[in-house]
């Protein structure tokens, strides 16, 4: 596996702190900088972020972790992440999906049950695509998916047909929500969350009292307790990333077998990409 | 704020360029949505072309989508950095 980090930094502080001509400008004030993990600058950078926080003020904004694997290495995983790359709005909220908040929790917001069928805007989700999610973290899979899905004889879901509110009336849709059936997979003590690759919450500001919500972001690959895995295909963790802000709200990670990633490759499924979770 | 008029009139200018064919108005939500603003939270009407310039700032610094999110730190720092190269017109009182 290789792992890249990547930065984006103001310009200002990237002239003050970083060697001349690392990194590319996004723009006039925004440097973009991408290292390998192991690169000895990745931990540099972590130290000024954290020197810099103590006086109040930060490094970088933007952050991410890409993690590209061999074909092999993805071939002989036991459970891949799925990680849905397609994300629009409205949300089904603000499309008249109906919730009763008073059943999330108090702390973290999680746990909302939807009351009604998925309502969207469907027009805005894009049409070549297979897997997509709201802001709010709302998943829904195309007619494709469902028929391949079923076919197959896989199991862990069932789908729900996603209704179409962008009009005066309510009208089917080619979308479904899948409804996870599968028992969650639980997140083993390996598994990282924070804030950032350099702030994992030690504070837990982010993590959940009530055990909801393990982090703001997952930092590390998935790890998840092989004592929670029914056999299924397709799966959700039983604790969520993210936090309750504005539409925003906590997510699970997705998690697929083997047989469901097979599946997936032979319909040329998009809108999402695989990593490696670890069973443990 | 003399010169955040005279930056916000350049930026327009530069937007119109950028998105000519992008007429009229939309409604922009300070804090946007993908970062955790609220559907109902403090909008403001900007020139289209404007509009999609902020936009395109706000997804430059933090990228839509992406399953992460910055921690209210990191959303403040964005938020500072995104108005001060791209001014709200009514808040340096100009009538967009």
């Amino acid at each position: 596996m290789r792992e890249t980090i990547e930065f984006r930094i103001a310009e200002e502080r990237a002239q003050r702190f970083l060697e001349p001509g690392l990194g590319t400008l996004v723009n006039e004030t925004l440097r973009k900088v991408v290292l390998p993990r192991e690169d000895p600058r990745v931990q540099e950078i972590g130290a000024i972020e954290r020197k810099l926080r103590e006086q109040g003020s930060l490094f970088f904004t933007y952050w991410n972790i890409e993690r590209r694997y061999s074909a092999t290495e993805l071939k002989s995983a036991e459970l891949l992440n799925l990680i849905i790359r397609t994300s629009f709005e409205p949300t089904g909220a603000m499309c008249g999906t109906g919730y009763d908040e008073s059943v999330a929790c108090e702390y973290c917001g999680a746990g909302a049950r939807q009351t009604t069928a998925l309502i969207l805007d469907t027009r805005r989700i894009a049409k070549s695509k297979d897997i997509a999610q709201t802001l709010a973290g709302e998943v829904v899979v195309s007619s494709r998916f469902v028929e391949t899905f079923q076919k197959a004889g896989l199991r862990g879901a069932e789908f729900r047909p996603v209704m179409h509110g962008g009009g005066k009336e309510l009208r089917a849709s080619d979308w479904y929500q899948p409804v996870v059936t599968s028992k969650p997979l639980r997140l083993a003590a390996k598994m990282l969350a924070g804030n950032n690759p350099f702030d994992l919450d030690e504070r837990g500001e982010h993590r959940c009292p009530k055990g909801h919500v393990a982090g703001l972001n997952q930092l590390s690959e998935l790890y998840v307790e092989r004592a929670s895995h029914d056999g299924s295909d397709l799966f959700i963790t039983d604790k969520l990333f993210g936090d309750r802000r504005g539409e925003l709200r906590p997510e699970p990670r997705w998690l697929i077998s083997p047989r469901l990633r097979d599946v997936l490759t032979a319909m040329n499924a998009k809108g999402h990409a695989l990593e490696m979770a670890h069973v443990v | 704020m003399l010169q955040a008029r005279q930056l916000y009139l350049q930026r327009l200018k530069e937007a119109q360029a950028t998105y000519p064919n992008s007429a009229g108005y939309e409604n922009h939500h300070l804090i946007p949505m993908y970062l955790g603003g609220a559907k109902d939270g403090q909008t403001y009407r900007l020139p289209t072309a404007y509009h999609k310039a902020i936009t395109r700032a706000f997804r430059e610094e933090w990228q839509y989508g992406q399953g992460r999110r910055p921690d209210p730190q990191a959303l403040t720092d964005i938020l500072v950095r995104v108005y001060s190269r791209y001014p709200v017109p009514q808040l340096i009182g100009i009538s967009p």
